[in-house]
């Protein structure tokens, strides 16, 4: 056990997380900052929230996978911006998962949307690549200390 | 230590959400092209380039005459009950094809159809602008929310 934790908590493996899950989120966020009204139809396609809800979450989750992205890279908050992370991981985890189960034919609308999306629909490798992030997302959390860090402490 | 550890992250997280929101808001405030904050699902299910008009709009509208209403439904519906003075033009048959002379006409054009087949008006929409209308909107709410207004219609 004690062989697992030290390689998790590894500075470089920790590192090397906080880049990809900070590349991949401020990547994902970009097209859905400039097309929000396209990202709240793929939302809404995914039939799990009210209407009156969905363009607040448009608006808002971009942003907070961008500002995470950065944070989570720059070593500053690194836990708030690793739960914040997989909060979202775990979120988009359980909507793919339902609309799977539903057999929903829709856009993933994860990194594009509307018409300008790349024909990526859910499917089932979409949730392993999540479920992989997730578990990044939570070494992240426990595992963050100061090392590559441009906060002038430890979280 | 895992107690430690998620007080200090729920700190920080509470703190990004509230510059997120900040954020995200006062950017979508700012640009040009901006979502409602609150929006319903008729705007979701009825997926057109043309914006949405709602009824009390698009009878100042009426009333001044400056607008031509299209009516997207089945021509034999259209027939029974339609918006006063509106034209049929179906998704899909001649009408459509040969509606160039609308698209350039200059006026504002309000596409509409029955509450549950508004997607209609989107597509008859959506091909008007494609075919050089300036000013397309869907009415909002369809014929149903023109009639529960007590707004004009007539029959054939």
């Amino acid at each position: 056990m004690s062989t697992v934790v030290s390689i998790i908590s590894n500075k470089y493996l920790v590192l090397a997380i906080r880049l990809v899950l900070g590349g991949v989120f401020i990547y994902a966020a970009i097209h859905k900052i400039i097309y929000p009204a396209d990202f709240a139809q793929d939302i809404y396609n995914y039939r799990m929230l009210p209407p009156s809800f969905i363009n607040f979450m448009a608006l808002a989750l971009p942003w907070l996978e961008v500002i995470c992205g950065v944070l989570i890279i720059a070593g500053i908050f690194t836990r708030g911006s690793a739960l914040l992370i997989g909060f979202m991981l775990l979120v988009f985890i359980i909507a793919i998962s339902a609309a799977l189960l539903r057999g929903l034919d829709i856009s993933c609308g994860c990194f594009s949307s509307g018409v300008e999306n790349t024909g990526h629909g859910i499917a089932v490798d979409l949730l392993i690549r999540d479920i992989l992030m997730f578990a990044g997302s939570l070494i992240v959390l426990f595992y963050a200390g100061s090392a590559f860090s441009l906060a002038r402490r430890a979280d | 230590m895992i107690k430690r550890v998620m007080v200090t992250a729920v700190k920080q997280a509470v703190i990004i959400s509230i510059v997120v929101v900040a954020v995200g808001l006062g950017f979508n405030a700012l640009r040009e092209n901006g979502i409602p904050l609150i929006a319903d699902a008729e705007t979701f299910r009825v997926q057109t380039e043309a914006e949405f008009m709602k009824v009390d709009n698009a009878w100042r509208l009426f009333e001044q005459g400056s607008a031509v209403f299209v009516d997207a439904r089945d021509p034999r519906v259209f027939s029974v009950e339609r918006i006063e003075g509106a034209v049929s033009i179906p998704p899909v048959g001649p009408e459509l094809e040969n509606a160039g002379w609308l698209a350039g006409s200059g006026s504002i054009i309000i596409c509409y159809a029955s509450e549950e087949s508004q997607g209609q008006a989107g597509i008859v929409a959506d091909k008007l602008i494609d075919m050089g209308a300036g000013e397309v909107f869907v009415l909002y709410g369809g014929l149903e929310a023109w009639k529960t207004a007590g707004l004009p219609t007539e029959r054939d």
